[in-house]
């Protein structure tokens, strides 16, 4: 492609007791792409997703950001690299304020966010509709938007990589449509966005490139006119959906 | 005049119950309130405190010194716990509790074997106020004071300071400040040992009050828990000053009328019928009121 990787595994490898989450996961994400990756239940997505963020480390092999070893290090650690997430249930806190939900981040680097993040994180809040002044307690928004301001907080953090764990869970089809709509419209500025996904009408609508994981291993791997024309990868998941 | 002076010493009656229950529950107010830790050796933290103060004072420093000292040795102390023991409990309520017990047992004992049945006492600082027939602990208006500062301080901490938005991220859901980079086991160390240094803190301003023993903690555990249980877990610090205050409108008119014992009894009735009531405690009914405001207003 050109660019170099921002995010990458070698041979990663997880177990859990007898079964095998993840097999040799030799994953590649160039700087500034769009990367969905997609399996049918059980093929291992989750398991890379916390792989990746660091709440289970792995058996064997390791993990890259921006061409370190950050295999070994705790997900906060590399939150502050750089890295940013957000969980598969909505984690925003519930008991904080909106404004307290977007004041968290935390990995803020010294002297503020970068003019970048700080166009991206407006323009998430505005696309959004979110108040940064709000005083309303974050459990009393609805639930599309309490998605929304987790991605508005993780920004808030200015990161270099997004990585998404099924970010439109719950979501209807406009409420899917607008978050695909902001998360395209970041990865055009050039922030690398890395989503695990089930919803192949959104992977449709966002994604560049697409990972197919099944039973722990990469299945295939291309475009998403490759990846949906694949027999096979018809076979194992498209045709469950 | 005389009537005067009997509403000055009922306020006062009511002063210092309310800022003793308070300053028994500051260390439990971040412990158990914030972290849902049981902490069985609140008692023995806030005894740790007294001892501490006690043997400095003796050594030639200055009372408030001594509280200052009070509070940093137990607040290391409770670091140090943090670090090698109670780290391991967190999520495991009932674990957690047998820990601290064990951990309470130790430094009772422990003191015990190490400085003998008791310490020289320190005396009470201040001299009294007169007013009408009764006369006011110069000392208890102090710690009134003290204990509304600490409250406030406390407050201004979680609620104003970048520490105190990390610290109750964390406690809502540690997994999700990691994934904002908050660094989340220091986050609980520091909040540990803060909730031990107030106890340390607090056992030293009771220090003047009591009988310097092995066993001094336990007379505080009790007011402690009921304190914060009552004042209840949406708001612990609001909770804490909302129960103290309840609490000793009860206790105070029937101590002074019928006796310390039975001021002693209802305070004790006051918080069955309270947490009846209100099972989620006091600063959840504080919460549903002002929600019910501001939706009719």
């Amino acid at each position: 492609m050109g660019m170099p990787s921002i995010v990458s595994t070698t041979a990663l490898d997880k177990r859990f007791g007898g079964i095998v989450a993840t097999q040799h996961v030799d994953l590649d994400i160039p700087e500034g792409e769009l990367r969905c990756i997609i399996g049918p239940n059980g093929a291992g997505k989750s398991t890379l997703f916390a792989l990746l963020c660091g709440i289970h480390a792995p058996d064997s092999g390791h993990i890259f950001l921006k061409d370190r070893d950050i295999t070994a290090l705790p997900s906060f650690r590399r939150v502050r690299l750089g890295l940013g997430l957000t969980f598969q249930t909505n984690r925003a806190f519930h008991d904080l304020t909106v404004r307290q939900n977007l004041e968290a981040p935390f990995r803020l680097p010294r002297g503020g966010r970068s003019s970048t993040s700080e166009e991206r994180y407006q323009y998430a809040l505005s696309t959004f509709g979110l108040d940064t002044t709000s005083d309303v307690p974050a459990r009393e928004l609805p639930h599309h938007r309490l998605q929304w301001l987790e991605i508005a907080m993780v920004l808030a953090g200015g990161p270099e990589v997004l990585l998404l764990d099924e970010p439109t869970a719950g979501l209807s089809p406009e409420e899917t449509l607008q978050t695909a709509r902001v998360l395209r419209h970041l990865n055009d500025d050039g922030l690398t966005i890395i989503v695990v996904e089930h919803d192949i009408a959104f992977v449709r609508e966002v994604a560049e490139r697409v990972t197919v994981l099944h039973q722990g291993a990469i299945f295939a791997e291309g475009t998403v006119a490759d990846i949906t024309a694949h027999d096979d990868v018809r076979r194992i998941y498209l045709g469950q959906a | 005049m005389e009537e005067f002076g009997l509403v000055i010493s009922v306020v006062y009656q009511f002063g210092t119950n309310a800022a003793f229950l308070l300053l028994c529950a500051l260390g439990l107010i971040v412990i158990l309130g914030m972290m849902n830790i049981i902490n069985l050796a609140h008692g023995e933290l806030m005894m740790m405190g007294a001892y501490t103060a006690s043997l400095s004072y003796q050594a030639g420093l200055p009372f408030p010194v001594c509280v200052a000292v009070s509070f940093l040795v137990v607040g290391f102390v409770g670091a140090v716990f943090e670090r090698l023991v109670v780290r391991r409990f967190y999520g495991r309520e009932l674990s957690a509790l047998v820990v601290t017990w064990g951990i309470s047992l130790l430094l009772s004992q422990g003191t015990l074997m190490v400085f003998g049945p008791f310490l020289p006492s320190i005396p009470i600082p201040g001299g009294s106020l007169d007013v009408g027939a009764y006369s006011l602990s110069v000392y208890w208006l102090i710690l009134i004071a003290v204990s509304i500062a600490v409250v406030v301080a406390l407050a201004w901490l979680y609620n104003r300071t970048t520490f105190g938005l990390h610290a109750r991220a964390t406690m809502q859901d540690a997994a999700m400040a990691r994934a904002l980079g908050v660094n989340t086991g220091r986050i609980y160390m520091l909040t540990f040992s803060l909730g031990a240094g107030l106890a340390g803190f607090s056992g030293a301003l009771l220090a003047p009050t009591a009988s310097i023993m092995p066993f001094m903690g336990q007379q505080f555990v009790a007011p402690a828990f009921i304190t914060v249980v009552v004042g209840g877990a949406a708001n612990v610090i609001a909770g804490a000053v909302g129960s103290s205050v309840l609490l000793s409108l009860v206790r105070t008119p029937v101590g002074f009328y019928l006796g310390a014992f039975l001021g002693l009894v209802a305070l004790l009735l006051a918080a069955l019928i309270i947490i009846r009531l209100m099972p989620n405690g006091v600063s959840a009914a504080l919460l549903r009121w002002s929600d019910r405001r501001a939706q009719s207003g």
